[in-house]
């Protein structure tokens, strides 16, 4: 079983609450009617229950089912479809450089890397509550060597 | 109604056989009553004309596309990788999830109203 993009965001826009079908319109950004068509597509996956006024995740959902949603492969798909979006509207915003670091500035980008990450995750933390989905801010990083990449996309 | 303006008419007819007068309406942004007298024979202004044969060039256009994809499909079975063919089913596959979910939310607004 698999989710689309669309019907992670609202998912995500859920969480572990149970929220009316106002509150996701509101916090998920989506247009009402592509809002509830995924509702719908959720309630019929069972992924989702309604009670009639508020939707809540299925607490009930078989353990592997959950795996399948959140697979690796899946969420690869997702991610790509993710940054496709993002290039189709802030490529000016979006930085892929080939850098040429040696073994210490590579551990200094590796702390750096992971200072970014607790810091995000903290901020996340902290005003959850606070920022609707829609107005959550997309952000992404790594790094890898190009080498390897070149191999993976040569063969 | 000029030659030139009963072909283009008519090539619309021919491409879009299901168009209603509201979907003609709501396609060129002509008025519907103005649809419904342009259908039935009277002479458009130029900006008519234009409009209705931009949408028949776009067509055109999305055809020539479909038969490039088509051909691209074909190929790519016979070169790529099953992982990259994999890869391409659900790039595709999740397009049309999102799309389905998106036109259904289209055509449930449209009210069909059939030419006679």
């Amino acid at each position: 079983m698999k989710i689309t993009s669309i019907e992670r965001f609202v998912l995500e826009t859920i969480e572990n609450e149970a929220k009316t079908f106002k509150e996701i319109l509101t916090e998920s950004g989506l247009q009402e009617n592509v809002c509830f068509n995924t509702l719908q597509a959720l309630v019929i996956k069972n992924i989702i229950a309604t009670n009639g006024l508020h939707y809540f995740i299925n607490k009930n959902l078989p353990r592997e089912m959950v795996e399948k949603i959140n697979s690796n492969r899946f969420k690869k798909q997702e991610s790509m479809e993710l940054i496709e979006n993002f290039l189709n509207t802030s490529a000016d915003d979006f930085v892929i450089t080939k850098v040429a670091l040696n073994d210490k500035d590579q551990k200094i980008f590796r702390a750096m890397l992971k200072n970014l990450d607790s810091f995000v995750k903290d901020c996340h933390l902290k005003t959850k509550k606070e920022v609707f989905y829609k107005d959550r801010t997309l952000v992404f990083w790594g790094m890898a060597k190009t080498e390897n990449i070149i191999k993976e996309m040569v063969g | 109604m000029n030659t030139r303006e009963r072909e283009t008419i008519q090539r619309y007819r021919k491409t879009f056989p299901n168009d209603t007068l509201k979907t003609i309406s709501f396609k060129t942004g002509i008025q519907l009553t103005r649809v419904f007298r342009i259908m039935n024979g009277k002479p458009m202004k130029v900006s008519e004309l234009e409009v209705f044969e931009n949408i028949l060039g776009q067509r055109l256009g999305q055809n020539k596309r479909i038969m490039e994809f088509e051909n691209i499909v074909k190929l790519a079975a016979l070169d790529l990788t099953v992982r990259d063919i994999e890869t391409i089913i659900s790039y595709i596959e999740r397009k049309l999830e999102n799309n389905k979910i998106i036109k259904q939310v289209v055509t449930n607004h449209i009210s069909e109203n059939l030419i006679a």
